[in-house]
């Protein structure tokens, strides 16, 4: 029983940590089709930034998590505008070798301008408070991370949905040369929503941050979203929350009961799985090929 | 026309010069003047190399053309065939490995290198059939699965055999000295890399080159002219996987050490930037790219070292290496999707263009001193 709850408090921490970084990389691949290599970078930019201005500037921590996401999300809109923009219509692979290109980059520059210590974020607010249910201990904080990407999925997904930017995110993603005779000015789209997924990513390298620590695995740790998104189909919001749960609850079956490099590893089974038999995903648009 | 031009800026750019006559088809005529003008370099360079260099940069020379054969070979997976893949430092970690394992089992040397290649390619074959099945992005998200499942053996079977130190190999030439060991290195490696070159061009040239470019643009068409795409890209693969086990045996007798710390993602990431640097589809452009990409993180530092008066700290410019890595992919891929090897070729038409203009302005001129 203990276990069991172990396994499903830790399951839903690392869960909704993938299920956070996935959500970013969702609304990326909405927009331009892109998967983002660069996004832990992302996150970890935000990390550090948060770290540096409490430890040099004893700025109070709600003003220097604030400056760490627009500064992300400005360093995510840069990314499309300088780089990412000049790939429109070549093939796909060209964009994704470019976030690579984009991850290569800010490593060098990070390790460079922060150096190869680990950060921690003291975030005031954070509870510290482990309840024991019936045996189990599980810490206030996963539950409140949990809920806390559900809601901020659900956000996306309504603005999504709802609103006049959101219409035209999903437009200019489905076919932006027809979206564009409508009417949409689609680079200005494809900013604002990489801009956007910064910000997620910021969002999600906080809340890891804060829970764990800020150092160079963060970006290994995004790579790992990767089967997540898979597994939600890609494009689909609700995908990612899912896709992130289960592939956090198998990893930490895994390391429960087998070993933690094999956790480690096993999404990536979980990913060569997903392709073969399952390629749209749980909740994918499935792609029609035409002859 | 323009939407092609658009969506493989590459591919129809090259393609107009590149439909070469007829008589190409014979795979002799593939070894023409301008490759072997390039082999001949290649060669001039080696003895550059080993009569008046230093140790280390002999070493760092061999290191180079060690890469030349993984960048052929991701060049024949990405350029020719179209299939973008992030996984080839696990091949290469494979190779190595396959090495280690048959040198612990007293296999004698040439009999390792070619088992653990061929085991490799095999291996690749295997890894091949899924890949079939997907394209595109899926296939960048399915070689970095592999990448990952390869090294947790990897890693698995190094910590269970030897703990974390690695494999000690046996290092070839060790006899001979430091300096010496570099320079009969550098020859072995001279005749490799041009007995792969040539086979490899000849391959290219041929009918094999043809049939996978029209795979990589065309895949719906190939099958209606009789390419089966399947057999196709699995012998790409395979040759590819192939290569990369054989660089990696190489590299296993040349290191002496064998370490899953030796192959991180980043080694697949320089490697992808070494084929978008020379230029994609381009033999000599995987050359080219290959020195410049290998040769820059020991240069990068030395050029930091040397501006820079302040902290001496060794990492900069192993991190600043990394970002010119990142600039450059990004460069070549935004910029210049032909790469360093476009530039080449641009340059040697126009050149060619301008002695046909002059030879035009000089005749019409001596027509008139004769008339």
């Amino acid at each position: 029983m203990s276990t069991t709850l172990t396994l499903l408090a830790n399951g839903l921490w690392l869960g909704s940590t993938y299920a956070l970084i996935a959500l970013g990389m969702v609304l990326a691949f909405r927009a331009t089709r892109t998967l983002n290599f660069a996004h832990g970078e992302l996150m970890l930019l935000a990390g550090y930034v948060v770290a540096k201005l409490e430890a040099n500037h004893t700025l109070p921590a709600y003003v220097a998590v604030v400056v760490a996401i627009v500064a992300t999300s400005v360093a995510a809109a840069l990314v499309y505008l300088l780089a990412l923009r000049r790939t429109t219509g070549m093939q796909m692979f060209v964009a994704v070798v470019v976030t690579i290109g984009v991850a290569s980059v800010g490593d060098g520059l990070m390790a460079w301008g922060f150096g190869p210590n680990d950060q921690y974020l003291r975030l005031p607010g954070i509870p510290g408070t482990v309840l024991s249910v019936s045996g189990a201990r599980v810490s206030l904080f996963t539950i409140i991370l949990g809920g806390f990407s559900f809601c901020l999925a659900v956000a996306v997904a309504l603005v999504l949905r709802y609103t006049r930017v959101g219409m035209r995110l999903r437009a200019a993603g489905q076919n932006p040369l027809l979206a564009s005779q409508g009417g949409v000015h689609v680079e200005r789209i494809y900013t604002a929503s990489w801009a956007a997924a910064g910000a997620l990513a910021a969002v999600a390298g906080i809340c890891y941050g804060a829970s764990n620590v800020v150092n160079v695995s963060v970006t290994a740790l995004a790579l790992n979203a990767f089967p997540a998104m898979l597994l939600g189909g890609l494009d689909s919001i609700g995908g990612a929350i899912l896709g992130g749960i289960i592939i956090g609850m198998i990893q930490t079956a895994v390391s429960i009961w087998g070993n933690g490099q094999l956790a480690g590893v096993s999404s990536y089974i979980v990913l060569l799985l997903v392709l073969l038999v399952l390629p749209h995903g749980l909740f994918g648009t499935r792609e029609v090929a035409r002859v | 026309m323009r939407l092609l031009q658009v969506r493989r800026p590459w591919a129809t750019e090259i393609t107009p010069q590149d439909t070469e006559p007829a008589s190409v088809r014979n795979p002799a005529r593939a070894l023409s003047v301008p490759f072997l003008a390039g082999a001949g370099l290649l060669a001039l360079i080696s003895i550059y190399f080993t009569v008046f260099q230093t140790e280390y940069n002999m070493y760092t020379y061999n290191l180079c053309l060690l890469a030349v054969l993984g960048a052929l070979s991701l060049n024949l997976l990405m350029g020719t065939v179209g299939q973008a893949s992030i996984g080839n430092a696990a091949f290469i970690a494979l190779g190595a490995f396959g090495t280690a394992f048959l040198d612990r089992a007293g296999v004698p040397m040439p009999a390792d290198i070619l088992i653990a290649s061929l085991a490799t390619g095999f291996i690749g074959l295997i890894v091949g059939f899924p890949a079939l099945r997907i394209r595109g992005l899926y296939l960048v998200l399915g070689t970095l699965a592999t990448y990952f499942i390869v090294i947790y053996v990897t890693t698995v079977y190094e910590s269970d055999t030897v703990g974390g130190a690695g494999f000690q190999v046996t290092v070839l030439f060790q006899s001979s000295g430091l300096l010496n060991g570099q320079r009969l290195w550098i020859w072995l490696l001279t005749v490799i890399v041009g007995l792969v070159l040539t086979g490899m061009r000849c391959i290219d040239r041929g009918r094999l080159g043809r049939a996978w470019r029209f795979i990589r643009d065309h895949e719906v068409a190939a099958p209606a002219v009789g390419i089966s795409v399947y057999k196709y890209k699995l012998g790409a693969f395979w040759l590819s996987s192939l290569l990369l086990g054989f660089e990696g045996s190489l590299l296993a007798h040349f290191n002496g050490s064998v370490t899953t710390d030796a192959f991180p993602l980043a080694l697949s990431i320089s490697y992808v930037a070494m084929v978008l640097v020379g230029g994609l589809d381009s033999m000599l452009g995987a050359v080219i790219g290959a020195g410049l990409v290998t040769a820059l993180p020991i240069v990068v530092p030395q050029l930091v070292t040397s501006l820079s008066t302040g902290d001496g700290s060794s990492s900069t410019g192993a991190d600043l290496a990394t970002v010119v890595y990142g600039l450059l992919i990004i460069f070549f891929m935004t910029r210049s999707p032909r790469g360093v090897a476009g530039w080449l070729e641009t340059f040697a038409q126009k050149l060619r263009k301008g002695i046909r203009l002059r030879r035009q302005r000089v005749s019409p001129a001596a027509d008139d001193g004769v008339a």
